[in-house]
């Protein structure tokens, strides 16, 4: 059989079976996706129910909810506080590890210095040291600066915890830009400065996008460092959830209600985002 | 052509030399506060005898005490090597193939794409505190969600947490489902990036399918993969969050990882010593482990960008 | 983009703003007489909520408020370590558990409170009326350290109902115990039910459980001169014995319970007995939590050699670093009073071991009588340092015992030497 001849074989074959294809893509991603998701219908009929409920029957379909749970975790006294403290260390460490991850990638990109890639290597680097080891001296030290329990701490913490893979995610990004508009504006008079902020960082905008929102969900979740460094004033959300572990059970019903109702904001993030995230990504990828 | 060394264009030497330094000085000021400070505090730590809870004792130098007790312990160290072994070789294999199979799959215009990638990236978003205890509960014997669905299929319950056998995968389960996620995310994007002309020359050459799989998309998400590959690496040799929640190390050591030892080391023990011998053997495995793979990276990366 | 970039830098100002302005809150102690705050760090919900309730009063009848902490019992230690490290000073009163008595004393983290109690510019106290056992944990030849507001040992959860229902009454010896147990499980009468449970877990879990049972046959874990001893013959047959009745008579996911499964269990009929902490007395009554409300008793634990349950306590030590040591002496006296015991301590939830209390309450309380019971012969595991990793090398142990990992005998001789090597290190064992 000739090319043409499968060609035609094909287009033929295909018009009909294109529909079966579709559908038959359409039940398998969502097959995939309902299992994925599985965990979460637990969550959230845990919420919904007692716990005698829950033990009882633990998977059901029908079943008649209760917003009694999540009334007396967003009732508790200091959740408006929490969330506060969670909501400004998350953005900003989103605003300072995008930015601060982009000039570094820029850095490591546009300046073959010498020893470019030991600091590419440091970096990298840094985040293979296992946290909860560094955390006894950061602690200390911490302290001695008198920064305990403020949410600057625990800001500072993230950034430099979470910049290691940003900026390895931007080198790509900043690699896919051409030269030539650096030399152009710098024939310009720009300064590096310039050229980084009004030049190269609109043309990696949604990688800077796709940077943010893993930052963002990154720093919103994190239990650790919070947890050592806080006290009262700028506890978070995370730390919070680890509350409803007691010595005596799990109050999973507040437990999957605190749940639920922290993943709000990282999903509301994921949607606006997903369309500059698929984009942004990308362009780091893109062969000039 | 050969471009003119120009000053008004690249700056006075100089500055070019200076400029990389001031731009990265923030960054590196950090790093250095965060975790290369507490870096070279807990490898000086390592050759003392310090227990946090125990000042009155104070700090003892042993020189390689610490080390040699580590490394010659049979009934913790070894056995959490092993299972710290299949750990990080299962979860990381299994990210990468369910991320990246996903995102293959997921790869094409359809309706309701967007609907899809956001549920499919919801385990990534939650909590592993939340995670962790809903894991350990869908494999609880009485009343779990696993024993449920598998009684569905006419089975008898299995004590998935409480076997030699089945522990260390239940909380690799619980980890693959919440970071393949990840992978998936960062695949996707890769894939979406590549450029449509370079789709239509490679249809042209009659390439589909697997060919156009190996020849022309693995290339170009290579980097990317890579980045996860280390990232996954560095964690799941880390994990020590997932174990506490579901097992504490058990049944019978079964799910003692280097992470959980770490952690009960320095937190539990509170044997800063030791514990600080475990940390940096982690620092020095996975810098070993992931070398070649972050040279490939390195140099991958600018390969793209000619 | 140019949009995402503007959003980007207000964000940023937004945050520095927010986080330059007012981010540290209060903290500041000064040297005055009269302290503005006292902080209290606790590890339980309930607790937490009877000294909030008590720190009202105290702010009320002083004009100094009352700040609690409640953190997670599985992170307790770690925070407190970390600050009383840093002597930060930022806990006036500490909550610890005997466990960690002679690592508190040790370190010269906790004021000796006889000295407060026989001052006479400050209120006396009347700790006669604490089980000896109790007070003596956290105590020396010379002072006591603390007023154990919380003392309670392990007791024997039963399906009352279903007892009855077979003539049977709360076992005395472990031999009636497991003819019980055999009972009930596998029983075509009873489909649903298995003959007895504990937290078999590895680690803190397994051990706790595990130390009644070898306390009750007459073993222990560490002679005179602190060479382990636990793996001596009847150290072995207690977890043997232990082992057999997890795998002959509990769900077959009892070697990975804690006390959430276990109780769990309980609370949906799935037990017809239980080894567990009176504190879980209250969910077994609560109808939006537990099948069985109303048909679940309370016994002593049995009796191999002995009865010997392993003793459970809490109470609150003064910070050595506390800058306000006399004002929380006086919480600590007033939150402790016999009445406040009974009016506050209890409707709150907590467990308590004031003597004069449990004695009334016991008359018509089974769960507080077979508490007061228990007391006869109760101790806690030796609150060295160390303790902690001792506690998991026996956790180990223990698992490997019940999930036939080794023999009992081998999982033992393993940990002696382990222990022995940590005792060695730490200068307990000299020789």
């Amino acid at each position: 059989m000739n090319r043409n001849g499968s060609k035609h074989f094909a287009i033929r074959w295909t018009r009909g079976a294109r529909i079966t294809r579709r559908t038959l893509f359409y039940i398998v991603i969502t097959i995939i996706t309902a299992l994925f998701l599985l965990p979460f219908w637990i969550i959230l009929t845990t919420s919904l129910r007692s716990r005698v409920e829950t033990f009882n029957d633990v998977v059901v379909l029908f079943f008649k909810p209760t917003i009694e749970h999540y009334v007396r975790v967003l009732a508790e006294e200091n959740f408006p506080r929490y969330f506060f403290n969670s909501f400004i260390i998350a953005s900003s460490v989103t605003v300072l590890v995008s930015y601060l991850g982009a000039l570094t990638a820029f850095t490591l990109t546009r300046f073959l210095f010498k020893g470019y890639r030991m600091v590419a290597i440091g970096i990298i680097t840094a985040r293979m040291f296992p946290p909860i080891a560094l955390l006894p001296a950061f602690f200390l030290l911490a302290s001695r600066l008198h920064l305990l329990d403020t949410r600057a701490v625990v800001i500072f913490a993230h950034t430099a915890y979470g910049l290691p893979f940003i900026v390895f995610m931007m080198i790509g990004f900043f690699y896919a830009v051409p030269r030539d508009l650096d030399e152009a504006a710098r024939i310009d008079g720009c300064s590096w400065f310039g050229v980084f902020n009004r030049v190269l960082l609109p043309n990696v905008a949604p990688g800077l996008a796709a940077a943010a929102i893993l930052s963002f969900v990154w720093s919103w979740n994190e239990f650790l460092f919070a947890l050592v460094l806080t006290r009262a004033t700028s506890k978070t959300l995370p730390v919070t959830v680890s509350e409803f572990l007691t010595f005596t059970q799990v109050d999973w019903q507040g437990l999957t209600s605190m749940g639920t109702i922290l993943i709000v904001p990282a999903v509301i993030i994921t949607i606006i985002a997903q369309k500059h995230l698929v984009r942004g990504l990308t362009a780091g990828a893109v062969k000039a | 052509m050969v471009v003119e060394e120009d000053d008004a264009v690249r700056g006075t030497r100089r500055q070019r030399r200076v400029t990389p330094y001031l731009m990265l000085a923030p960054l590196l000021l950090g790093l250095f506060l965060l975790v290369y400070y507490p870096l070279f505090a807990t490898i000086r730590l390592s050759f003392y005898r310090y227990a946090w809870n125990k000042p009155q004792a104070g700090m003892k130098y042993v020189g390689l005490t610490n080390y040699k007790r580590i490394f010659t312990d049979r009934q913790e160290f070894w056995p959490s090597m092993k299972n710290t072994g299949k750990f990080t070789a299962i979860s990381t294999s299994l990210c990468i193939l369910i991320g990246l199979g996903l995102a293959v799959f997921v790869d094409r215009e359809f309706r309701g794409k967007t609907v899809y990638v956001s549920l499919l990236l919801l385990p990534t978003m939650i909590a592993p505190v939340v995670s962790g205890l809903t894991w350990k509960f869908m494999f609880d014997g009485l009343f779990g969600a696993v024993n449920y669905f598998i009684g569905l299929f006419g089975m008898e319950p299995i004590a998935w947490l409480s076997s030699k056998k089945t522990a260390l995968g239940c909380v690799l389960v619980a980890d693959i489902w919440q970071y393949s996620p990840f992978v998936f995310l960062v695949m996707l994007a890769s894939l979406q990036a590549i450029p449509i002309d370079l789709f239509e020359a490679a249809k042209i050459d009659g390439a589909s399918g697997w060919r156009l799989f190996t020849r022309l998309k693995l290339p170009m998400i290579l980097p990317q993969l890579l980045l996860v590959g280390v990232i996954r690496l560095m964690d799941t040799f880390r994990i020590f969050d997932l174990i506490y929640l579901m097992t504490n190390g058990g049944p019978a050591g079964s799910t003692q990882t280097i992470g959980f030892l770490t952690y009960q080391r320095t937190f539990r023990h509170f044997k800063m010593g030791e514990g600080a011998v475990l940390a940096f053997f982690t620092l020095v495995a996975v810098l070993v482990m992931s070398w070649y793979f972050i040279k490939a990276l390195l140099e991958n990366a600018r390969g793209l960008a000619r | 983009m140019k949009k995402l970039l503007i959003v980007m830098v207000v964000l940023f100002f937004a945050s520095s703003i927010a986080f330059a302005a007012g981010d540290k809150e209060g903290g500041k102690k000064g040297a005055a007489e009269k302290p503005e705050k006292i902080t209290i760090v606790v590890y339980e919900p309930t607790e937490a909520k009877g000294m909030e309730e008590f720190g009202k009063i105290f702010t009320e009848k002083y004009g100094i408020e009352v700040e609690v902490f409640s953190i997670p019992w599985a992170n307790l230690h770690e925070k407190i370590i970390a600050d009383l490290t840093a002597q930060t000073g930022t806990y006036d009163l500490i909550a610890i558990p005997g466990l960690w008595s002679l690592e508190f004393i040790y370190a010269d983290y906790i004021e000796p409170l006889d000295e407060y109690w026989t001052n006479p510019d400050l209120p006396s106290f009347d700790i006669e009326d604490y089980p000896e056992s109790i007070v003596n944990l956290v105590a020396d030849d010379e002072h006591v350290y603390w007023i154990p507001h919380h003392g309670t040992t392990q007791i024997l959860f039963y399906r009352k109902d279903l007892f009855e229902k077979e003539g049977f009454s709360p076992p005395e010896t472990y031999e009636g115990m497991f003819e019980i147990a055999e009972f009930f499980t596998d029983n075509p009468d009873y489909p649903e039910v298995y003959g007895f449970g504990t937290t078999a877990r590895q680690g803190e879990w397994a051990s706790s459980t595990w130390c009644t049972w070898i306390w009750s046959w007459g073993g222990d874990f560490f002679d005179e001169n602190w060479y382990p001893i636990f793996n001596d013959a009847k150290g072995v047959a207690s977890l043997e014995a232990y082992a057999e009745a997890v795998n002959r008579f509990a769900p077959s996911d009892a070697p990975n319970w804690g006390n959430e499964e276990a109780g769990a269990a309980m609370q949906q009929g799935r037990l017809a007995m239980l080894q567990m902490w009176p504190q879980l007395a209250a969910a077994m009554e609560d109808p939006s939590q537990s099948k069985v409300v109303g048909k679940v008793g309370y016994a002593p634990m049995p009796k191999k050699e002995l009865r010997f349950p392993r003793l459970g306590s809490w109470g609150l030590t003064i910070s050595k670093y506390s800058e306000n040591k006399d004002w929380a002496y006086r919480y600590l006296v007033e939150f402790n009073s016999a009445e406040n015991v009974k009016n506050i301590h209890r409707p709150a939830g907590m467990v308590v071991c004031r003597l004069s209390v449990v004695n009334e309450l016991a008359q018509d309380d089974e769960l507080v009588q077979a508490v007061l019971e228990s007391f006869e012969h109760t101790k806690e595991r030796p609150g060295i340092p160390e303790i902690g990793q001792i506690i998991d090398v026996w956790g180990l142990a223990v698992s490997r015992a019940v999930t036939g990992d080794a023999s009992a005998q081998v999982a033992l001789n393993d940990a002696a030497d382990k222990i022995e090597e940590i005792l060695r290190d730490g200068g307990y064992i000299k020789d």
